[in-house]
């Protein structure tokens, strides 16, 4: 049938069937995984019956991901040992550990162009032009660039690469040689040269400005800002004081976290190179800073998963870059980064200080923030140890741990709820056995007959 | 001509029974810092002559320029009692120091009067003859005796009613009987046993009358000794016939209990009469008559005040006859308590822990050698900028150069590591007006000046050695502050350095508060309109060294809260389903009874009394039923705040295990209410029924928390919400014309007056109205303009004030102001509907 031609035509054309194939074939794996995200999940088995027509490996698709369907669901992979992960749709692009992966992005078509062209010269007096882009452009971006670099002739449009696929660059911002200063941003790959002046930069964005991406870039290339002009809708959206509200948000957590004593390390990806290190990290400065931490794998975090661990003051989200700025109102305690974190522990630092917040990598580059010893301080520990010591000592007795020196600890001291109740008075005798309740949650059969009035 | 060195000094702070620890306290332009600099030229730190001229305590150039005290200051003073006087019970020899702070009159600054009355003992209390007992006067004195400071009263600016207004002595008298009167009428409504009766009277010698600005001042028992020599009366005899009814016959040469002709009251004879001759022969420079009559009281004019003219001879003539630091240090010696004394009857209002263990004894005996007790009262930004010293009080112990200490924050509990540091000192000082000096020790009953603990100190807190140590009680401040601005800097680099200056600014003031919102504003609020100008000057020019910065316009703090609905229990029941469904709550809200709001806030109900005693008293004074009482859960927000969680139910399973879940809720929803994340009060939010999981896993905290607090918002929203906002009281004192523009400037702005009356025996107006914090800002410019510059109010907040109309009703004005605050906050415009809350079954 035409219709079932036609749809096997964008399936290949969509996921790339052709050159997946050549990737699993050349590379010679047995097992891969196939990592769709959720709306495109429907198209699965189409695509694995295309690839298995091609090919002689075995496929997995990876449905519901652990942590964001933007990474690379390794564990999941590791699961049935296979030798490598195709995913499919939007990437983070964050450098993963242990197997090799190919990506797949979703593309979508550009409609507006010409529109675009006429938006960039109304909104622009500036030289330089950098035209960033979501991942579902990468396919017409050549032919979009060309054609602006015609419509525009008096700007400077600067070349923006797509990472290539097999290159575990790690993301970096600002690192410059002699003549240029790399960036690389997710996807996106970039150079600008030191000669031009940053006022002379104009940055646009091309793509939904509600997407996490678009925050990433945002911050990334802070102090810059972005335009963005959305395709689907054709509507150009001059940049706000969005990001700097957005650091003033996170400023505003920080400030809080400050007096804050227990804190949870959340970790939310587990594949993705150097996380060991990150956490490491996390764990080595909240020792130095002599705080109380925990260290917590939910899965996803949701505010009813957290909540669960009321004795944690701050949590810390160590994952991926684009899910990193969690709504601290409907989880009611801060959640920072791990670069937020620096900032809260050390008050000497500020934003400008630590670079991008929202990506653990850059900060592991930086060195360790460490609390200003005073010396008097360390005389007083070692005193501490040694009359432990010669306590144990002398009598051999157990030391009685006390329970207030850990703040979770006064925490639980501080709940009403001990446990199981006695009321005083009463005699205890055990109940006997009654029959409970009936039915499914939404409606147990005893309350069939409680109905409430309607609000006013 | 310094009489004292530092090492005379400090010899003398160890002897605590020598030591007398005062603040001056009194209305705006009572003449405070006029009066005390009349003292400190006494001491010796500046001239005698410029005495009156120089506002010592006055250190800040603003200061100076608006002839206004912005920050208390400290000064040490030394006093020799002169042979002769009886000295006070247990004084160890006649040389006394004298600790006094000058404070500000100007009420948004009453939080520097806290903080000065924490580490005194006593209060001289100044108020200005003409203009008599005004509303700041009363505000510091009752503050004053709720602290258990001893008052005494000073009337001042006694040569305003000799020459501006040419008093008759009697109509003088009166005058001053009557804020003697005013005065005892507050202070006898704070009868306190431990204190003792604490009433002002001048024949006890507990009121001086003096002239700040010309240096001279009395006490009746003064007066007295001058007569008795003379007479050869008794000096206790002669100071009672100096005061009341008793009047002298001068042609019988007797005295008399009534007034009849040829009588005349011995005040005016014998006090007034003399002064007034003075005065009208210096001002009329008849310097030969003038000398005569002082050599009859054994005083010699010099050549050189012989050369002097009018005002200036007059000056010179009573400072020498009647000098200021003599009548006024001699009343603070004689009837002040010392520290030995005063904190026998203190330590209970001081203390936190146990009234028997090591630190409250040490407390009680002042006992240097006992364990370290301090109290830092406030931040003083030192010479080196961005550094500050400590200020406080030693209560107990000696405080030591490099001695370590634990240093325990508002916010320490015992036996907890909150809030608490343990540190050196590095620097302990003396500090004396401008300037301080570096000293080894202090031992208890001083103040003293700390340097190395500010970075561990935001405002207040306690300095001690004694590891089991509970902490010294935080200081209640008589304002609030209910005015806001939100800061940023110009330049967005300059950030940090705002950061930076909002924690140095919340610092250096006692009051003010720096808060970075949830949307991250940078949020200073303070007192009132001048409070916030003084913060913001020294934010811009002291703290982030000139960097510019924009400031919003003022934002005024409201409160949520509801009106109720009849049958809340049938009509208004929020019923709320846990994420995962197996949970549900059924809330009601409803108002407190009447008052309840306020007993909350004054500290008269709170989560710490003893439940029986605290059921007895809602059952008693506010009508809740007895059963209702006792199953209050929590107070919020930050745990102490005026709203309650009841717990209404009747034999629910598990319910104990949830309560820590319900009250984390409940103190996050009465923080940031549903209409626009301002504070709520007011309100009691009532658990009706729960259903939970059986498992317990199914009902912990991550399913509770979220479900509870919406289930407040819910039963918020549908007990009729409505917003509060708070309101000032104004005093303002003017002449009668100008009375007319007073009541237009207020009607503009929503004001109105509830009292207006003529002060007696002045033409002056005295007018008490409200208004509204939200139209206040320019009124001081507006009421000044109108009345051309003779009107000058006084805002203190008073109470917060119901806004009419349902802030959901688009209609009503109300919705509008809840509109503007959602859209600062970074909110929705709109409130969230009901169903946001409220689930179906």
């Amino acid at each position: 049938m035409p219709s079932e031609e036609g749809s096997k035509v964008r399936i290949m054309d969509q996921y790339e069937v052709e050159a997946t194939a050549q990737f699993v074939r050349e590379k010679h794996f047995q097992k891969v995984c196939l990592q769709f995200p959720d709306h495109l999940l429907s198209d699965a088995p189409k695509v694995v019956d295309e690839l298995e027509r091609q090919t002689e490996a075995e496929y997995y698709v990876l449905g519901d991901t652990a942590y964001a369907p933007c990474c690379v669901d390794v564990v999941a992979a590791q699961h049935v040992a296979a030798d490598a992960v195709v995913h499919f749709g939007h990437a983070c692009w964050s450098p993963t550990r242990g197997l090799p992966v190919y990506y797949v992005f979703e593309k979508k078509q550009f409609i507006h162009r010409e529109s675009l062209a006429r938006m960039l010269k109304q909104n622009t007096n500036k030289t330089h032009l950098v035209v960033l882009f979501e991942s579902y452009y990468r396919h017409i971006y050549a032919e979009l660039f060309e054609f602006l670099k015609c419509q525009l002739k008096d700007k400077d449009l600067v070349a923006v690469r797509l990472r290539s696929s097999s290159s575990d660059d790690v993301d970096n911002t600002g690192e410059s040689d002699a003549q240029n200063t790399k960036y690389c941003i997710g996807h996106l790959k970039f150079e600008l040269p030191c000669s031009v002046p940053s006022e002379q930069l104009h940055f646009v964005w091309l793509g939904n400005p509600s997407s996490p991406s678009f925050l990433r870039a945002s911050l990334s290339l802070y102090p810059f800002v972005l335009d963005c002009y959305d395709d689907s809708t054709d509507t150009y959206i001059t940049a706000d004081d969005n990001v700097s509200n957005i650091f003033k948000r996170r400023l505003a957590l920080i400030a809080r976290a400050r007096n804050c004593r227990v804190f949870g390390i959340v970790v939310n990806a587990i594949a993705t190179v150097s996380i060991l290190d990150a956490i490491e990290r996390c764990e080595t400065l909240l020792n130095n800073f002599e705080m109380e931490w925990y260290l917590l794998n939910v899965g996803k975090p949701t505010p009813t998963k957290l909540a669960n661990f009321p004795e944690i003051e701050v949590f810390i989200f160590i994952g991926c870059p684009e899910g990193a700025f969690l709504d601290s109102k409907d989880y009611m305690k801060p959640v920072l980064t791990l670069a937020e974190l620096e900032l809260a522990l050390d008050s000497s630092l500020y934003f400008t200080d630590v670079g991008p917040i929202h990506d653990f990598q850059v900060a592991l580059s930086r060195p360790l923030v460490s609390k200003q010893q005073d010396l008097d301080d360390d005389g007083e520990s070692c005193d501490n140890i040694t009359n432990a010591l010669s306590k144990l000592n002398s009598d051999r007795d157990l030391i009685t741990y006390d329970i207030t020196s850990s703040n979770s600890a006064t925490f639980l001291k501080s709940r009403s709820w001990k446990g199981v109740e006695e009321e005083p008075g009463e005699n205890n005798e055990p109940h006997a056995s009654k029959e409970g309740r009936y039915g499914i949650p939404s409606g147990y059969s005893h309350e069939g007959s409680l109905q409430l009035d309607r609000p006013i | 001509m310094v009489n004292f060195t530092i090492d005379e000094l400090w010899h003398q702070m160890t002897k605590k029974h020598n030591i007398r620890n005062m603040s001056v306290i009194a209305h705006v332009d009572h003449g405070k810092s006029t009066l005390t600099d009349s003292l400190v030229a006494a001491a010796g730190i500046i001239a005698t002559e410029a005495a009156g001229d120089t506002r010592l305590t006055d250190t800040r150039p603003d200061e100076q320029e608006r002839c206004i005290t912005i920050k208390s200051t400290g000064i040490s003073l030394y006093f020799h009692i002169p042979p002769g006087v009886d000295l006070p019970k247990d004084s160890e020899g006649r040389d006394f120091l004298i600790n006094l702070i000058d404070s500000p009159g100007h009420v948004d600054f009453s939080s520097e009067v806290t903080a000065a009355l924490r580490v005194t003992d006593g209060a001289l209390v100044v108020v200005d003859c003409v203009e008599g007992v005004c509303v700041q006067t009363e505000t510091v004195l009752r503050q004053a005796l709720t602290e258990r400071i001893k008052p005494v009263l000073a009337i001042n600016k006694l040569d305003r009613a000799f020459l501006e207004l040419q008093l008759e002595a009697e109509d003088m008298y009166q005058n001053f009987l009557r804020v003697i009167e005013n005065a005892n009428v507050i202070i006898s409504t704070y009868q306190d046993e431990k204190l003792g009766d604490v009433q002002v009277s001048p024949e006890n010698g507990t009121v001086a009358f003096s002239a700040g600005l010309h240096g001279w001042a009395f006490t009746l028992p003064r007066m007295a000794r001058m007569y008795a020599q003379k007479l050869g009366i008794d000096v206790q005899k002669m100071t009672e016939r100096l005061w009341g009814n008793n009047f002298y016959d001068k042609a019988g040469k007797k005295w008399i209990k009534r007034q009849q002709a040829g009588a005349e009251r011995g005040f005016n004879e014998f006090v007034i009469k003399p002064i007034k001759k003075i005065i009208d022969l210096a001002m009329s420079d008849k310097v030969d008559d003038l000398d005569k009559l002082l050599q009859g009281l054994g005083i010699k004019l010099t050549s050189e005040d012989k050369q002097l003219r009018q005002k200036q001879l007059m000056k010179r003539v009573l400072q020498k006859w009647l000098p200021a630091d003599g009548a006024l240090l001699e009343m603070m010696v004689m009837h002040l308590p010392s520290p030995a004394v005063a904190q026998k009857y203190r330590v209970e209002n001081l203390y936190e822990g146990p009234m028997d263990d090591a630190a409250a004894t040490a407390i009680r005996n002042c006992d240097p050698n006992g364990p370290l007790m301090v109290y830092i009262s406030k931040m003083v930004p030192a010479t080196d900028k961005g550094r500050f010293v400590a200020f406080g009080r030693v209560f107990s112990g000696t405080v030591k150069t490099g001695m370590k200490v634990r240093i325990l924050g508002p916010n320490y509990e015992p036996g907890t590591k909150k809030d608490l540091f343990t540190k050196s000192i590095q620097r302990t000082l003396l500090m004396m007006g401008r300037k301080t000096e570096a000293v080894e020790s202090v031992p208890c009953g001083n103040t003293v000046g700390l340097v190395g603990l500010d970075q561990y100190l935001v405002k207040s807190g306690t300095i001690t050695d004694l590891e089991e140590a509970f902490p010294l009680k935080n200081m209640k401040y008589s304002v609030s502050p209910v005015v806001r601005v939100a800061v940023e800097p110009k330049n967005p680099s300059d950030l940090p350095k705002l950061v930076e200056g909002l924690k140095r600014l919340s610092k250096s003031d006692p009051l003010v508060e720096c808060i970075i919102e949830e949307s991250g504003e940078h949020i200073i609020a303070g007192a009132g309109e001048l409070h916030l100008e003084i913060c913001l000057k020294d934010l811009q020019e002291e703290y982030m060294n000139g960097a510019e910065i924009r400031v919003s316009q003022p934002v005024v703090s409201f409160r949520e809260t509801v009106v109720g609905v009849p049958n809340p229990e049938e009509t208004a029941v929020c019923l709320s389903k846990s994420p995962n469904k197996h949970n549900r709550l059924y809330v009601y809200a409803e108002p407190l009874p009447e008052g309840l709001a306020e007993a909350i806030e004054e500290g008269k109900v709170g989560p710490r009394d003893e439940p029986k005693q605290r059921a007895k008293l809602l059952r008693d004074e506010f009508g809740m039923d007895e059963d209702a009482a006792r199953k209050i859960w929590a107070f919020g927000p930050e745990t102490t705040g005026p709203n309650l969680l009841m717990d209404r139910t009747k034999a629910v399973q598990y319910l104990n295990e949830i309560k820590d879940s319900c009250i984390a809720a409940f103190q996050h929803a009465t923080k940031e209410g549903a209409i626009c994340e301002e504070n709520m009060r007011n309100i009691s939010f009532n658990f009706l029924d729960v259903t939970l999981h059986s498992d317990a896993i199914h009902r912990g905290g991550g399913q509770i928390i979220p479900t509870a607090r919406r289930c407040y918002y819910g039963a918020q929203l549908m007990a009729a919400p409505r917003l509060l906002e708070p309101v000032y009281l104004v005093e303002i004192q003017c002449p009668e014309q100008a009375v007319g523009a007073i009541y237009g400037v207020l009607n503009r702005k929503r004001g109105h007056v509830f009292e207006e009356a003529q002060r007696p025996g002045t033409p002056l107006f005295n007018v008490k109205a409200y208004l509204p914090v939200a139209e206040s800002f320019g009124f001081t410019a507006d009421l000044r303009s109108a009345t051309s510059g003779q009107a000058f109010p006084q805002c203190v907040f008073d109470h917060w004030q119901l806004v009419n109309g349902d802030p959901r009703d688009p209609a009503e004005k109300v919705s509008e102001i809840v509109k503007a605050i959602r859209k600062r906050k970074g909110l929705k415009e709109e409130i969230p509907g009901i169903d946001n809350y409220f689930d179906k079954l």
